[in-house]
């Protein structure tokens, strides 16, 4: 038997339907859903803003309670960084947001495949965004600490610190991010490309 | 000028609407791109939540329906995504069971079933363009409401409709002469 011009569409129709649901009772669901959704992002807000807060105060009570001014400085300069990647995350963040659904569905899937590249981007920027400015002002402390204290080695010791830490901040972001969104990224691709 | 709540209410009826109207189409759709039977009515909910978070913004520049089928299409698309950045393994697409045939006509009942699990199956091997393509033609919605949906030109609509029919229709006349 070969199937009719309209014999896909009649297979197509012939599947089980759901049980109809209550739209008043769906309208019920969608706004708890989205009231939930709302409370997701505005917990994640409050968390970036905490964790923001939480960096630039420990420093600050630092610069505050320091002996010198280089130290001071340092420890502004630190506060500030955590505060400029916090900025830098959520500004990001609201560039990086799914495209509109009301999009063409193409355009929309090369806006889908578009976000992973500016996330990748940024990740493999990070080193200048994120790792950098923080290596700078730990080494900019230690070196105060030890021009204060006239001791090299509180300063070898935090450049130890903070460029391993500095190396697996980069790593985890360059290395493991990068590849793990480069590898999803291609699924996409293949699932979506036609 | 119209209070929040006015507008509220108004986004509310308009969604019963597009419920009431658009139910059952909904639901293929999402049956057909939903591979987990108890993740289906959260991607049914999904979508519902992406129109009705795009009802404000409906200016009338297209027509509902192919507006209602982008963006159910796209928040499905978007599901992908999601558990591709979980990092689910994919589930292969079951079948959904039509009910077991009895009595007169079980035999003609059974035989579209399977016509129908072989349709399926072949839409489910191609690219998402074309598989989105060819649910939006079997909907019902003209060449130029594809366009206006996918984004790719009534000629090119043409061309991947014909080879992507002529393709489903030797899935099924393979299957059934394979029986």
């Amino acid at each position: 038997m070969t199937p009719e011009s309209n014999e896909l569409e009649k297979l197509w129709n012939s599947g089980p339907d759901a049980m109809r649901r209550d739209p008043q009772e769906l309208l019920r669901k969608i706004e708890q859903r989205t009231r939930s959704f709302d409370r997701t992002i505005l917990r994640r807000d409050l968390r970036e803003a905490v964790a923001g807060v939480l960096v630039a105060g420990i420093f600050l009570a630092f610069a505050v309670y320091d002996h010198s001014w280089l130290e001071r400085a340092a420890h502004l300069w630190l506060a500030a960084c955590g505060v400029w990647v916090i900025l830098h995350m959520r500004r990001y963040a609201n560039a990086g947001r799914r495209p509109a659904p009301e999009e063409s569905l193409k355009a929309y899937q090369d806006a889908l495949l578009a976000r992973y590249d500016r996330q990748i981007e940024l990740l493999r920027r990070a080193k200048y965004w994120y790792v950098l400015p923080f290596w700078v002002g730990f080494l900019f402390s230690g070196a105060a600490t030890a021009a204060r204290t006239h001791n090299g080695i509180v300063f070898a010791a935090m450049a130890v610190f903070a460029t391993l830490l500095s190396g697996a901040i980069w790593w985890l972001n360059e290395g493991v991010g990068v590849r793990y969104l480069l590898n999803t990224r291609a699924k996409l691709e293949t699932a979506i490309s036609s | 000028m119209r209070s929040d709540s006015q507008e509220k209410t108004e986004a509310q009826a308009t969604l019963v609407r597009l419920v009431e109207q658009y139910q059952p189409a909904l639901w293929r759709l999402v049956n057909f791109y939903e591979p987990d039977p108890a993740s289906r009515e959260d991607l049914f909910q999904e979508v519902l939540l992406g129109l009705w978070r795009a009802i404000p913004r409906f200016r009338g520049d297209s027509s509902e329906r192919t507006w209602l089928y982008r963006i159910a299409h796209n928040i499905a698309i978007s599901q992908l995504d999601s558990r591709l950045r979980k990092q689910r393994a994919e589930v292969p697409m079951p079948e959904t069971l039509d009910a077991p045939a009895i009595g007169d006509g079980a035999d003609d009942a059974l035989v579209e079933s399977e016509r129908r699990r072989a349709m399926l199956a072949g839409i489910r091997e191609l690219g998402a363009i074309d598989r989105q393509i060819i649910v939006l033609h079997l909907e019902g919605l003209s060449h130029r409401e594809i366009e206006q949906v996918s984004g790719l030109s009534q000629n090119a609509i043409t061309t991947r409709l014909s080879r992507i029919r002529a393709r489903l229709t030797n899935a099924i006349q393979k299957k059934e002469v394979r029986k």
